[in-house]
C-alpha cells in the first residue's frame, strides 16, 4: 500500500470506530442544506398531493366542530415533544423517538401529514434537525411515506386478527425502518455512487446509517407498544376523541 | 337597568361523559357591582356554573338573565354575552394560547371586531395598567406563574366586561402576586365591575365579599351576607368550611365576658378589631 | 430547555425587521446550496458567523456547539459518498480487498469537500434566522406571504404548546426519577411509555380548556392577533440586496 493509501486507510478506520460509537442517534432528518435545489424543488411537489389532501380532510373536520383545533395542535404538539425527549437506549447514547409511527396510529395518515410537516419546520428552527431546503425531502420520507406503512401495517393485522401488541410493534417498527430506506434512496438519488450509480450509493447508505436506525427503529416500535397498550387501559375516551379524525370520509 | 345584572332560574346541567347532576335547580341572583364569593368543595358546581354564565355551557333546562334578559345563544348574542361576561381560568396554562404576551391579550378585543389601530391602544393600556410592561416582551413560557395570571387577566380586562369572575385566583400564587391581584380586583370593584370570585378562602371571603353563596352538589346552599353566612353553622359544616378566624376569636372572647354579644357578629378581623376598640369607649361612657 | 428558543429572545437583532432577516436566511441558503462553491460557502459562513455572535451577541460557545450538530450526519453521508467499492480501483485511493477495491475519485473527494463547507454555511443561514427571529416573528413572515391561514394558525398554537407538555413531562419524568424509574433499560422503558400515555391524556384535557378559554373571548373560527412588527431600516435593506446580488454574480461566474 502507498503513503497515501495508508492515510485513507487510517482515516476509514476512524469512520468504522465513528459508526460503532454514533453518539448521537437520531432519527433520520436530512440536514440543511445537504440536497441539490433541484431535489429539494422535487421533493416538495411530490409532497403536495398529500399534504393538500391531509390539509382538505383537517379542515373539513375542524368546520363539522370546531373545538378539534386545539386537539390536533395538541396532539402536534405531542408528537414534537416526544421526539425531543431522550429515549431509554440499551448503549446510554442518545437516542430519540419519530413519532410518527405513533401519530399514525393515534390520528390517521392525514393529520400525521399536515402535522408532521410543522413539526418538522419546528424540529429544524428550535432544534436544528433537519432543515428547511430539505423540508420537502424530510416530509416525505417522515411525515408520509413512514406513517402511510405504519398505519396500513397496523390496520391490516388489525383485519387479520393479530395480537394487538404485534401489530402496534411491527406498524411503528417497519415504518420506522420504511422511513430510514426512503431517506437513503433520496440521498443516493441525489448522489450517485461513480461506480454502481443510485443502487450502489443507495446500498452504502443503507449500510451506513443501519447501525444506528435499525437499533432505533426496535426500541420506537417497543415504546410504541408500550404507550397504546397504557392509553387502550387508561384513556379509551381520550383516544375516542382523537380517533375520530382517522375516519375517512 | 335592572338592579339585577345576572340571574338564574331552576338552572339544571350535566356533562354528557358521565350524566352525572353538575347543576341541580340552581336559582341565583347577582347585584350589579357587588362582590359575590363562591364557595364550596370541589366538584359542587362553581366551575361548571361559571361557564354557563358566559355561554360556554348551555344549561339543560332553566333560564339565565343577564340584565334582565334571557340569554340569546344566538352567533352575537353570545359574543354579546362574553363580551360582558369574562371568565378568568384559574391555571394560566389553560388560557393562554400565545407564546407573545402582547397578541395573547389583543385575541379578545380583536374578536370583537374593534379596529386594529385602537385595539393597539387598548392592548397597550391594559399592559401598563397592570404593570406587565416590564416583562411585556418575553414569551409566555418564560413567565413565572404570577406573571402569567397578570396576563390572564388582562386577557378580560381588554374587552372591558360588565362582569369578571375568578376561579381561585390566589391559588398557585406567591404572596406578591396574590396582593396584586386583591388590589386589582379592589380597584375594579371601585369602578363598578361586577366581580364573582371563587374560593376557599373562609377569611378573605368574609372580609371582602358584599354576598357569598355556598355550593353543595350543584345546588346552592346559602346565599347571603357574609355574617348571614357564617351565622348559619349546619350549611359551613356541610360545605366542610371552618367558621372565619374573627368568629372564633370573637366567640372566645365573648365566652371570656371581654365582649358582649351582639346582633352584628364580627365576621372580618377589621370588624373584629373595630368591636375591641370599642370595648374602651363603652366603658369610658359607664 | 430548548436552547436555540430562549436564546432568540435575547439576541441584539431580535428587533430588525423580520422579512428582511427571513429573505436574507433563505436567499444566502439558496445560493450557497445551488452554487456549492468554497469560497461562497466560507464567505457566508464567515458574515453569519459575525452577525450572530458578534452583532446578535449570541454566545459564541453556544453557537459553537450548535454548528456542530449536523456534525455526524455530515460525516456518515459523505462517508458514504466519497468510499466506493468496486471492480476497478479510481484515482484517489484504492485499497484492494480480495479481487474488488475500497476506492474513491479525486472528483468525489473535491465534491466532498465543497458539499460539506457549503452545507455548513447553509446551517449558518438557518441558524441565523432560528437564533435572531422568534417563532412568532417567524409566523408573521409566513401569514404576510400568504401560507394558508389554519396552518399558521395550528403552528402559533403548536408552538405555545410544545412548551407546556415539555413542562408537564419534565415534572413527570422527574417524578419517575425519584422513585427509580429509570434505574435500568427494561423499567426505563416502561416508564417512558408511561409518561407518554399520561403527557397525551393531559395534553388532551387541557385542549378541552384552552378551547373553552378561547370561546370566552369569542373564538369565532378565526385567531385574531396583534402583529408587532418593526419597520426596516433603509441600510438593512441595501445591505442585503447587495449581499444577494455579489452571491448571484459569484453562482453565475461559477465560483470554485
Amino acid at each position: 500500500m502507498s503513503k497515501r493509501e495508508k492515510i485513507v486507510m487510517r482515516a476509514v478506520i476512524a469512520f468504522a470506530v465513528l459508526f460503532a460509537v454514533a453518539p448521537v442517534a437520531n432519527a433520520m432528518h436530512i440536514m440543511e442544506g445537504y440536497l441539490p435545489v433541484s431535489f429539494c424543488v422535487a421533493w416538495g411537489v411530490v409532497c403536495l398531493p398529500f399534504l393538500a389532501a391531509g390539509f382538505i380532510s383537517l379542515k373539513k373536520k375542524l368546520q363539522e366542530n370546531r373545538r378539534v383545533i386545539t386537539l390536533v395542535a395538541m396532539s402536534g404538539a405531542f408528537v414534537f415533544v416526544i421526539s425531543s425527549l431522550k429515549i431509554p437506549s440499551v448503549t446510554g447514547s442518545c437516542s430519540h423517538m419519530t413519532g410518527t409511527g405513533l401519530g399514525a396510529i393515534l390520528l390517521g395518515p392525514a393529520a400525521v401529514s399536515v402535522l408532521g410537516i410543522i413539526v418538522l419546520i419546528f424540529q429544524a428552527v428550535l432544534l436544528a434537525h433537519g432543515g428547511l431546503t430539505t423540508l420537502g425531502a424530510n416530509t416525505f420520507s417522515m411525515a408520509i411515506a413512514g406513517p402511510l406503512v405504519s398505519y396500513g401495517i397496523y390496520k391490516l393485522c388489525g383485519k387479520c386478527k393479530v395480537n394487538k401488541r404485534i401489530s402496534v410493534f411491527l406498524a411503528a417498527f417497519l415504518g420506522d425502518l420504511f422511513t430510514y430506506c426512503v431517506t437513503s434512496i433520496q440521498l443516493a438519488l441525489a448522489y450517485p455512487s461513480e461506480s454502481g450509480g443510485v443502487a450502489a450509493s443507495a446500498v452504502k447508505f443503507l449500510g451506513v446509517f443501519a447501525p444506528t436506525q435499525v437499533p432505533l427503529a426496535v426500541i420506537e416500535g417497543i415504546l410504541t407498544v408500550v404507550i397504546v397498550i397504557a392509553l387502550e387501559t387508561y384513556a379509551r375516551p381520550e383516544l375516542k376523541a382523537v380517533g375520530f379524525l382517522k375516519e375517512a370520509k | 337597568m335592572s338592579e339585577m345584572i345576572l340571574q338564574a332560574e331552576n338552572i339544571c346541567f350535566s356533562y354528557e361523559e358521565d350524566g352525572r347532576r353538575a347543576l341541580d335547580n340552581v336559582n341565583l341572583s347577582i347585584k350589579r357591582g357587588s362582590k359575590v364569593a363562591f364557595m364550596g368543595a370541589n366538584g359542587s358546581g362553581k366551575s361548571t356554573f361559571f361557564l354557563c354564565l358566559n355561554g360556554i355551557h348551555r344549561p339543560d333546562s332553566g333560564t339565565l338573565y343577564l340584565n334582565g334578559k334571557p340569554f340569546d345563544y344566538s352567533k352575537k348574542g353570545l359574543l354579546d354575552i362574553r363580551r360582558r361576561v369574562g371568565i378568568v381560568f384559574q391555571d394560566p396554562d389553560n388560557q393562554l394560547f400565545s407564546a407573545s404576551v402582547s397578541q395573547e391579550i389583543s385575541f379578545g378585543i380583536l374578536n370583537l371586531g374593534v379596529p386594529e389601530g385602537r385595539a393597539k391602544e387598548e392592548v397597550d393600556g391594559v399592559i401598563e395598567r397592570l404593570t406587565i410592561t416590564p416583562f411585556r416582551d418575553k414569551p409566555t413560557h418564560a413567565l413565572s406563574g404570577g406573571q402569567k395570571k397578570q396576563v390572564s387577566i388582562a386577557d378580560i380586562l381588554v374587552m372591558h366586561p360588565d362582569v369578571i369572575i375568578l376561579d381561585e385566583p390566589a391559588s398557585a400564587l406567591d404572596p406578591k402576586h396574590t396582593r396584586i391581584v386583591n388590589e386589582l380586583v379592589n380597584q375594579l370593584s371601585q369602578e363598578g365591575i361586577t366581580i364573582l370570585m371563587a374560593t376557599h378562602d373562609i377569611d378573605y371571603a368574609c372580609a371582602w365579599a358584599d354576598e357569598i353563596v355556598l355550593m353543595h352538589d350543584g345546588n346552592v346552599l346559602k346565599q347571603g351576607t357574609p355574617a348571614e353566612v357564617c351565622r348559619d353553622t349546619d350549611a359551613l359544616e356541610k360545605t366542610n368550611l371552618e367558621e372565619p378566624m374573627a368568629v372564633r376569636i370573637y366567640r372566645k372572647l365573648c365566652a371570656k365576658g371581654v365582649l358582649g354579644p351582639a346582633e352584628d357578629m364580627p365576621v372580618s378581623m377589621k370588624e373584629l378589631e373595630q368591636s375591641i376598640d370599642k370595648i374602651g369607649k363603652d366603658r369610658k361612657s359607664e | 430547555m430548548i436552547v436555540i428558543d430562549k436564546l432568540c429572545y435575547s439576541s441584539r437583532l431580535r428587533y430588525t425587521n423580520a422579512e428582511v432577516k427571513f429573505t436574507y436566511a433563505i436567499l444566502t441558503l439558496l445560493f450557497c446550496v445551488i452554487s456549492r462553491s468554497l469560497v461562497m460557502a466560507a464567505i457566508v459562513l464567515t458574515v453569519n458567523g459575525i452577525l450572530t455572535v458578534g452583532k446578535g451577541r449570541i454566545p459564541f460557545v453556544v453557537y459553537r456547539r450548535l454548528m456542530l450538530i449536523p456534525l455526524a450526519f455530515i460525516l456518515l453521508s459523505t462517508g458514504a459518498v466519497i468510499v466506493n467499492v468496486s471492480k476497478s480501483p479510481l484515482d484517489a485511493y484504492a485499497i484492494p480487498i480480495g479481487s474488488w477495491y475500497m476506492t474513491g475519485s479525486r472528483a468525489s473527494l473535491m465534491f466532498a469537500a465543497r458539499l460539506i463547507l457549503s452545507a455548513f454555511a447553509a446551517v449558518s443561514c438557518l441558524y441565523f434566522l432560528s437564533l435572531n427571529t422568534t417563532m412568532t416573528d417567524i409566523l408573521g413572515v409566513l401569514a404576510k406571504i400568504h401560507c394558508p391561514q389554519m396552518m399558521v394558525e395550528l403552528m402559533l398554537l403548536i408552538y405555545r404548546f410544545i412548551f407546556v407538555l415539555t413542562q408537564t413531562a419534565s415534572a413527570i419524568q422527574t417524578s419517575q426519577k425519584s422513585r427509580l424509574g429509570y434505574q435500568d433499560f427494561k423499567t426505563s422503558v416502561r416508564s417512558f411509555g408511561q409518561m407518554a400515555a399520561v403527557l397525551f391524556i393531559r395534553a388532551l384535557k387541557r385542549s378541552n380548556a384552552l378551547y373553552d378559554a378561547m370561546e370566552s373571548r369569542g373564538y369565532d373560527g378565526r385567531i385574531r392577533v396583534l402583529q408587532e412588527s418593526y419597520p426596516p431600516k433603509r441600510k438593512e435593506i441595501v445591505l442585503v440586496v447587495l449581499f444577494e446580488i455579489a452571491l448571484l454574480v459569484g453562482c453565475i461566474l461559477q465560483l470554485p
